[in-house]
């Protein structure tokens, strides 16, 4: 990492150790748009978990950012679920065929 | 005006006994009084949305039992006091929205969706069925509900409430809030809907969303993921959610019901989801798209 990029720890920049939700992507994003530097690095270091919304979130703006962004440090569980949400949707492993409840609806009045 | 919690195991005779208490403590004025007949075997989606609809509309319920105040029927405890929260103690919690500026809500459905998941995997005394069922499972299935909150709901309170029965293996979570519902959030948004039922039908089974992405309609994700993870054979569970005056219920044996509610809705959104303890550790990524 040269001294021109910008490190972001984001276990320490939300103080959480899964990162869930849309509302934290967008504020990740707002703080790598608003860096002044070309290469920001978002350092997963001890998160547990990143959501599907949140990866989501953060993976659709990124191609609209005009800076570099490393991600460094994702355990195998989110780097797993990053390739899912990247992943076209047709290839997705999702087993559905595991469910048994793919039966039409039975509307009941309660 | 008596409310009555029987003792089934089935999510679906608890839903529609719910419905009936809701129905009960509807037509009763604000700041007055219930009481419960019987009260068998409390579970989460039975005691939550009553403990929020007393609270929000000042109704004292009388015949409370020892367990609902060790919950602390029907006011819980809030999220900043997570701290205070033990082993053998788990009360409904809440996330008072109210005061908050957009950031301060953020924060606290946040932390909410952080911390809950550890609180409550600390409070099941079975290491089988935490290994099997893994850190992901409880946070993938109180995050989407969260974030649905925190995105779409515009409430003013959050609740949840969680039991583990080591006796029969099994968990409920029960989220709730006292928003604008699904159909609001929809129609704020633009999107094609009628009615309650018809906005609810729409999001289960064209998975219609509020999001908007780079100018275009988003597909949802979170309910979608949700009931695929638990209506399967591995965590043989069931996922139901009400939002005004309809619902839509599922499970691993193949019930798959849109329900509609007669002479009562629910100002905001109540999602219970239920599972048991799965044969062999499993893979969340298996069942998400």
């Amino acid at each position: 990492m040269s001294i021109f990029d910008k490190h972001i720890n984001l276990r320490k920049e939300f103080d959480v150790s899964a990162l869930n939700n849309r509302a934290t992507a967008k504020k990740l994003v707002k703080r790598i748009e608003s860096s002044w530097v070309n290469t920001v690095v978002l350092d997963f270091s001890d998160i547990e978990f990143a959501s599907r919304s949140f990866l989501d979130e953060l993976n659709s703006h990124l191609p609209h950012i005009d800076k570099e962004v490393k991600m460094t440090n994702m355990n195998s569980s989110v780097r797993e679920m990053d390739e899912l949400v990247q992943k076209p949707k047709d290839h997705s492993k999702a087993a559905f065929s595991n469910s048994k409840a793919t039966s039409e609806s039975e509307l009941l009045t309660f | 005006m008596s409310l009555h919690i029987g003792g089934s195991w089935d999510p679906l005779v608890r839903i529609k006994e719910l419905v009936k208490n809701l129905r009960i403590l509807s037509s009763i004025p604000d700041g007055g009084t219930a009481s419960f007949s019987t009260i068998d075997f409390i579970r989460p989606v039975s005691i939550l949305p009553i403990a929020s609809y007393a609270f929000d509309h000042n109704i004292t319920i009388q015949n409370a039992n020892s367990y609902l105040d060790s919950i602390e029927f029907p006011e819980g405890t809030n999220t900043s006091e997570f701290n205070k929260i033990g082993q053998t103690y788990f009360p409904i919690t809440k996330a008072d929205l109210k005061s908050a500026n957009r950031d301060g809500r953020e924060e606290k459905l946040r932390f909410l969706s952080d911390q809950y998941p550890k609180l409550l995997r600390r409070n099941i005394d079975d290491q089988e069925f935490l290994d099997r069922v893994g850190n992901n499972v409880f946070y993938l299935l109180i995050s989407e509900m969260v974030d649905n909150i925190m995105e779409h709901s515009e409430a003013d309170l959050a609740y949840i409430f969680s039991q583990f029965w080591p006796a029969n293996n099994s968990c409920e979570i029960c989220l709730l809030d006292n928003g604008i519902g699904i159909y609001q959030s929809l129609k704020n948004a633009d999107r094609s809907v009628t009615n309650d039922m018809d906005a609810l039908q729409k999001v289960i089974r064209q998975h219609l969303s509020a999001k908007d992405e780079f100018g275009s309609q988003k597909r949802g994700t979170g309910i979608k993921n949700t009931i695929n993870l638990l209506s399967n054979n591995e965590l043989n569970g069931y996922f139901c959610v009400i939002s005004g005056n309809a619902g839509y219920f599922i499970d691993n044996n193949g019930r798959n019901h849109f329900i509609n509610l007669t002479q009562v809705s629910w100002n905001g959104t109540i999602i219970c989801m239920g599972f048991q303890k799965p044969p062999k550790h499993v893979d969340i990524y298996e069942y998400i798209r």
